[in-house]
């Protein structure tokens, strides 16, 4: 007679064997468990009593959680019982406490599962090979890993019968399809059993099944006298259940199950399937020979806790008998039973991923706020951890969290992804920029040296094509020296000493990865002095590298341009733990496995959408689900099962909240089917979910400013000592257009910060034709110019299919410019070129460089090349273009560098590179010299009036004017007032 | 007798229509007038006939549009299973179905939630993308591929471009060609555009045997036959220039017109005498048109009292001049079209090797494997055995945004339900358009299938979209009306 009937609730131990109890789903397991351990165990007259047992649970967080909850009651000093998490007795300190020398048993040692996947893929390889003669690294380890978890899926049922495989497919016409797919199987039923038996190794897999299933044989043949309960567990692996049926039969041993469905109907339970929360606990009930109206209590649910489990039970029961809900409902109380079930859980539906973390993070600081209290969010969804983490970062709160960061992410893991990438362009600005300014990299020490490389080197079009050739930048134009490039050189020099056995090997054909990883790990180490390998995400690196290095060579030689490649894949799956021990008590988030058994005053249940929770099993690339079932494997959806168990046990404590977001990365999701179940079922008891919303209001209302002041549209009016002190003639253009860029440039001294390996654009097509002409000088040949414009077009960083477009159509340019200077040269002119000049105006310098001028008995000519359209005679005399004519003027008052004064007759456009190369004659109003004068006098007008301390330097105030430069008008703002404001 | 009543009472009898699964249909249908309705009524009804929710496969347009019919249908069936006896029973009586069953209507909800691997809601790409990932070993496509997003893609497309305007080949001519005629944004536009269609182009070449063929194709279409060189050569022998040179002289004893034509004509003769054929050509235009038209008048009528045989040789020449601009014109389109060619499948090829080099596949590639994968060697009817209990229904949402490379992924998937195994009555197809773009639709050829007569809409008056549209087995053509639908109203 169980103590059901009595009324009471059974004490831990005694009783018949099998032995097994359960725990409410709404009490703390752990706290309860401890506290039947205490009353069970605990004697005053022997403190070994309690030590002498030995507690195995799910995994490590609830072992110390469980540590935790006997520390709470027992206080200080006290022996606490062994507490170990159901996972591999092999990798345990002290297998003693086991009972079972893992070494006498007679199994195998495990194969390293790095050495697996190489084994498994250059199996692939040669298989592959030999069918269709197509060979792919990268394809052969995808495939590797599929089949690793084909190995690892079948370690955890009794036995695949792997020799159905061939006859797997009756169907005549479809047989032969699944031939190959039945001989690439072929490779893990028999080829990789008898390749592990002759290296003497075991698949690590099967290896730790074959380590319990010998810890339950020594168990049963020589039973342990000492106190043994396996808690919490739902026994989903058949070597787990094993071992609790041997459990439960031990004199002193007990299972202790985590939320069983003791009083679901017979024909509910009759249904369960493998989504249903409780399939794992059914198979297990029935392994261990119990019915579950057999397990009793280990301690009475209250009211409350009762209403909820039944709601939960209701919401998630099996398809057929949703067909029933209404009648369910009425029969246990409808609508005010779902009521009381409910309260206590809340519903919260955010539009964005940032909205959910923000109204999360509001609940959990509320809950802080309180003497004691703690909160945990429990989520599959490592991003939305991420988030929060950031969101209650912003009050200092830092949460101890479980989930790990990919290896990629990580300092010591970026570093090795960028080697990866340089590994193909050693010189590849982005990356090289990556690579120098990462925080662990050592070799741009030089701060000064690092700017003057980036700035010269590497901002704007990349002008390089290898690192000798970066090298060589700032030397390389004999009139252009960098100063300072030295410092750069030195960089760039110890960079690529530090490359080089990344770019010896990358220069061979075939490579092994063996080789190709060490020589990674040498190039870190050099960049980094050894720093790379410090931390945790160091330790993870080093191992990935130390793996790739001792087992890399079993893939089998690959071609050297898919190893960066096939090395970024195997740091995929890679994931660094966070550091134990840190972050506060009382925050917690966990991911599903770590939320196991643990209960907080709130638990927040986060990203409940279809796709994040549950996970979505991956799908079998080999076989269907009714192919699996034939063969034995454990169904799929089991996992879908499984994690319906956790969330029906977290959903259970006092006080939850769901939460969701109904936007996920951009695009629209949809709610986790759990909780369109539950939504459904309230919805049809007439009544509605308690909505958690009010803390959506509060995360807009955080951020919201108490009142929005729009910005007003620029206006700087510097001190008049701070004023214009020089400036350009093409400037000048500039001041009219867009005065706020002069302020920005010529005052505040901003220079436009080219993006890193941008683009080449007109201006840099522009600086090349200048300099490819200048350098011609007073050659003829249409060849050389054409030479010269191709290497100035390359070394300003023009892409070499746009220089092979430029080359055909520059050819009718350099034939027209070459007959017009013979035209030109034979008129007895003297040539001067690209001559500087300076001409103080009112206080302001007038600088200018003139391209060509052109000195003769009966002419005088200022030329300005153009390679895009030149400016209208319109906007030349209205002041708008006034380039050439304050030219003009400094060479009448002989400003310009050691030409001689001179009166301009002609004022000449060259236009370079379009379909009509051809000079255009200004047609200068009154002739050069009076249009000069009055462009003078309008630009005396325009600097006296930016003299004056009262004149603002607006942002393009004339808007017809608007030049497709752009450069200062994000320092402008102007996109949040050029819309409002019309022309001044 | 009302109309407002009549349309509303015919709305709704079209999308009962549209809905009854038995039938393959296609329906126009503009927006709001519920094509999604249409669609989640058609599913719901084919889960309560007893389909399997794995057996169906709907694609839509956008990922959105995915969501929010899985959310319609989840939200139908939901409330279908709380809902009392007496509302379910109307409800399902309205769809045309067996109002006597509820339990199993109520039971559909969590069914659907369960699917085992998901409802098959989704856009083209990802059905391609879940399909390859199922069949690495057959699609030849290495599990757990990478996807190039649209910065990849221009990237590995800018490498392609740098390889076709530089490495050696037949296309380096053909870069040439566009590049002394077109800016560096014109150019590089033009590249963008025919990379964007090399598939176009790819299928062009194949269908015509490889690209010589292909470009002699494409002079017949412009018939061209000769190159311009000859063509030139050929028409400027056909003239004797002494008879022109006569004509010349006439003209210049004449009026001012008259000399200046006369002038023209010199300067052709001119050229011919220099052996320069292109200004020959260029002035015999200068000649023979005005503002691109042929000149109305030659000789002005004193002149041509004086000389009759005049007007009538110049005239001659001068519409032969103008034909001659009409055939070289031709000529420069079928030999830009065929550099375009060129062009187009170099960067094919030089695209696909930076993709294969990077192990990524692009949206295009997807489509493409899938449909090999379904093509090669009847593999349709393996595929669909290992996909969990087969298809038994398609439906497709905006069918006239299909390209014609999906409708050939989708066409062996349904033929295989003709070649199907049994007796049972299998297979609709819905294909849904917006009645405004359904005028360039290319529907797949089908056997045609009988189906129960129902009293069905008049077709279509338009013929041509008729005889298509039977051809695929189509039974109605279902105009949707606005106003059926709350958002309509």
């Amino acid at each position: 007679m169980s103590s059901l009937s009595l009324g009471l609730p059974e004490p831990l131990f005694g009783g018949p064997a099998p032995r097994l109890r359960a725990i409410p789903a709404s009490e703390p397991f752990l706290d309860l468990l401890a506290e039947a351990m205490i009353a069970a165990l605990k004697r005053d007259d022997d403190p070994f009593a309690l030590a002498d047992a030995l507690v195995l649970l799910p995994n490590r967080r609830s072992a110390r959680g469980l540590i935790d909850a006997f520390a709470h009651r027992l206080g200080g000093a006290a022996l606490l019982p062994t507490i170990r998490p159901l996972g591999d007795p092999h990798s345990d300190d002290d297998p003693d406490i086991w009972g079972a020398d893992p070494m006498s048993a007679d199994i195998l040692p495990p194969i390293d599962k790095m050495q697996r996947r190489m084994q498994l893929a250059s199996l692939i390889r040669r298989r592959s090979v030999a069918e269709n003669g197509v060979d792919d690294p990268a394809r052969a380890i995808a495939l590797a890993d599929e089949l690793g978890k084909l190995l690892d899926s079948a370690a955890t049922v009794e036995k695949v019968d792997w020799k159905k495989l061939p006859k797997l497919v009756e169907e005549i016409d479809l047989a032969r399809h699944w031939m190959s797919s039945a001989a690439f199987l072929d490779i893990i039923a028999t080829f990789w059993p008898a390749h592990l038996k002759e290296q003497g190794v075991s698949d690590p897999a099967e290896h730790g099944a074959a380590l319990r299933h010998a810890l339950a044989a020594r168990w049963k043949t020589d039973p342990p006298k000492r106190p043994i309960i396996i808690a919490g567990s739902t026994g989903s692996q058949s070597t787990t259940r094993e071992l609790m049926k041997v459990v439960s039969r031990l004199p002193n041993g007990v299972v202790v199950l985590p939320n069983i469905d003791v009083d679901l109907d017979n024909d509910s339970w009759r249904l369960i399937g493998d989504q249903h929360p409780q399939y794992a606990l059914k198979h297990t009930l029935a392994a261990l020979g119990v019915e579950r109206h057999e397990v009793p209590m280990l301690k009475f649910e209250d009211e409350q806790g009762r209403a909820r489990r039944v709601l939960m039970r209701e919401a998630l029961a099996p398809a057929e008998k949703t067909a029933d809900w209404i009648a369910r409902l009425t029969a246990i109380g409808g609508e005010a039973f779902v009521k009381n079930g409910a309260s206590g859980l809340r519903l919260l539906e955010a539009a964005t991923e940032d909205e959910e973390a923000t109204a999360i993070a509001l609940m959990v600081r509320e809950k802080l706020e309180e003497p004691g209290g703690a909160a945990a969010i429990v989520t599959p969804d490592a991003g939305l951890a991420r988030r929060i983490e950031a969101k209650l970062a912003r009050w200092g709160i830092e949460p101890s969290v479980s989930h790990g960061c990919p290896l990629r992410e990580t300092d010591a893991g970026r570093l090795i992804a960028l080697l990866c990438e340089l590994a193909h362009d050693p010189a590849e600005p982005v990356a090289l920029a990556a690579l120098l300014k990462h925080p662990r990299v050592g070799i741009a020490s030089d701060a000064d040296g690092y700017t003057i490389l980036e700035h010269e080197g590497l901002r704007g079009a990349r002008r390089h094509d290898t690192l000798t050739d970066l090298a060589n930048l700032g030397e390389r134009d004999p009139d252009k020296q960098v100063k300072n490039w030295s410092r750069a050189r030195a960089i760039v020099e110890a960079v690529a000493q530090a490359l080089a056995p990344l770019t010896k090997i990358m220069s061979q054909k075939d490579v092994s990865l063996s080789a190709f990883a060490d020589a990674l790990s040498q190039c870190a180490e050099s960049l980094t002095k050894y720093d790379v390998w410090q931390g945790r995400d160091g330790e993870g690196a080093s191992r990935l590298l130390r793996d790739a290095n001792q087992f890399g060579a079993e893939l089998g030689l690959i071609n050297a341009y898919s190893a960066p490649r096939v090395l970024l894949r195997l740091m995929d799956d890679h994931q660094i733990a966070p550091v134990q021990s840190s972050g506060e008590a009382r925050v917690a988030i966990w991911g599903l496995l770590e939320a196991r058994l643990q209960r907080r005053d709130l638990m927040i249940l986060a990203g409940l959408n279809e796709g994040v929770w549950p996970t979505p099993p991956a799908q079998d690339p080999f076989l269907s689900r009714a192919m699996r079932d034939k063969l034995g494997l454990p169904s799929q959806d089991a996992r879908i099962g499984l994690a319906a168990h956790d969330f029906a046990q977290l959903a259970n404590a006092p006080n939850v909240v769901l939460t969701r977001s109904l936007r996920r990365e951009g695009s629209p999701t949809l709610a986790s089917r759990w909780l369109w179940r539950l939504k459904t079922l309230v919805q049809g008891a007439k009544t509605e979910l308690e909505s958690a919303n009010t803390y959506l209001a509060y995360a807009k209302k955080l951020d919201e400013p108490a009142e929005i002041t729009p910005v007003k549209p620029v206006q700087p009016r510097p001190p008049a000592d701070k004023r214009l002190t020089q400036i350009s003639v093409t400037q000048v253009e500039t001041l009219i257009r867009d005065p706020y860029a002069v302020y920005a440039r010529r005052i505040l001294k901003l220079d436009h910060l080219d993006p890193i390996g941008a683009e080449a654009g007109p201006a840099e097509r522009g600086t090349a034709v200048h300099r490819a002409i200048e350098r011609f000088g007073d050659g003829s040949d249409p060849a050389e110019l054409s030479r010269l414009l191709d290497e100035e077009l390359g070394w300003h960083g023009i892409a070499p299919e746009r220089r092979a477009a430029d080359r055909e159509r520059l050819l009718t340019s350099i034939s027209a410019l070459i007959a017009w200077f013979n035209e030109r040269n034979s008129s007895g002119a003297t040539i001067y070129r690209e001559k500087y000049g300076k001409m103080p105006v009112d206080g302001v310098n007038l600088t200018g460089i003139a391209d060509r001028i052109e000195i003769g008995p009966d002419h005088v000519a200022i030329l300005d090349f153009k390679t895009g359209k030149p400016p209208t005679d319109d906007q030349v005399n209205s002041g708008l273009s006034p380039q050439l004519l304050l030219e003009t003027a400094m060479l009448m008052s002989g400003s310009i560098g050691d030409v001689p004064k001179a009166t301009p007759t002609e004022l000449i456009y060259w236009q370079f590179g379009g379909s009509k190369p051809a000079p255009h004659v200004v047609d200068a109003e009154g002739g050069p010299v009076l249009a000069a004068e009055k462009a003078m006098a309008s630009l005396r007008g325009l600097l006296n009036r930016y003299a004056n301390a009262e004149q603002a330097f607006y942002s393009k105030p004339r808007v017809q004017f608007l030049k497709p430069y752009d450069e200062y008008d994000l320092l402008a703002r102007r996109k949040e007032w050029a819309d409002e404001v019309g022309d001044e | 007798m009302s109309e407002p009543l009549d349309a509303v009472a015919e709305a709704t009898q079209a999308q009962g229509q549209a809905a009854h699964p038995h039938v393959s249909v296609f329906v126009t249908a503009n927006a709001g007038s519920g094509k999604t309705k249409v669609l989640v009524d058609r599913i719901a009804r084919l889960l309560l006939e007893g389909s399997k929710p794995s057996a169906f496969l709907c694609i839509t347009y956008t990922k959105a549009a995915a969501a929010e019919m899985q959310r319609r249908l989840f939200e139908r069936l939901g409330g279908w299973c709380v809902a009392d006896d007496k509302s379910l029973s109307a409800e399902l009586e309205k769809l045309g179905a067996n109002a006597a069953d509820l339990p199993r209507a109520r039971a559909l909800f969590a069914q659907a939630l369960e699917t085992p691997g998901g409802l098959k809601i989704q856009t083209i790409h990802a059905f391609c993308e879940r399909l390859l990932a199922r069949f690495p070993l057959e699609a030849h496509v290495p599990p757990g591929f990478d996807i190039a997003d649209e910065a990849r893609s221009a990237a590995l497309l800018g490498d392609a471009r740098a390889k076709a305007a530089l490495s050696d080949g037949g296309q380096r001519d053909a870069f040439r060609r566009f590049a002394k005629r077109l800016y560096s944004d014109h150019l590089e536009g033009l590249l963008d555009r025919l990379a964007m269609r090399r598939a176009e182009f790819h299928r062009f070449a194949q269908k015509h045997q490889g690209e010589l063929f292909a470009a002699q194709k494409l002079r017949e279409r412009h018939g061209v036959t000769q190159n311009a060189e000859d063509y030139t050569r050929e028409f400027l022998a056909r003239w004797r220039c002494n008879e022109l040179r006569d004509a010349a002289n006439a003209l210049c004893e004449g009026s001012a017109n008259d000399c200046k034509a006369g002038e023209r004509l010199r300067v052709v003769l001119d050229c011919i005498e220099r052996n320069d054929s292109d200004a020959a050509m260029l002035a015999c235009f200068a000649f023979a048109l005005t503002d691109g038209k042929l000149r109305t008048n030659f000789v002005t009528k004193g002149t041509q009292a004086t000389h009759s045989w005049l007007e009538p040789r110049v005239r001659a020449f001068a519409e032969a001049a103008a034909e001659a601009r009409d055939t070289l014109n031709a000529i420069e389109r079928a030999e830009d079209a065929i550099a375009a060619l060129a062009l187009a499948l170099k960067l094919d090829e030089a695209y696909a090797e930076a993709k294969t080099r990077s192990g990524v596949l692009d949206f295009d590639d997807l489509i493409e494997h899938a449909q090999a994968l379904l093509q090669h060697s009847e593999a349709a009817p393996w595929v669909l055995y290992k996909l969990d209990g087969g298809l038994d229904h398609i439906l497709i949402d905006e069918g006239q945004d299909t390209s014609p490379s999906q409708w050939d992924l989708i066409t062996p998937l349904q033929n295989e339900f003709f070649a199907g195994l049994g007796a049972r009555d299998r297979e609709r197809t819905v294909f849904l358009g917006r009645r405004s773009k359904a005028k360039h639709l290319r529907l797949p050829r089908r056997r045609p299938r009988a189906f129960p007569r129902r009293s069905a809409k008049p077709f279509d008056a338009r013929s041509h979209r008729r005889k298509e549209i039977r051809r695929a087995g189509v039974a109605h053509i279902i105009p949707l009306v606005a106003g059926n639908s709350p958002r309509g109203r």
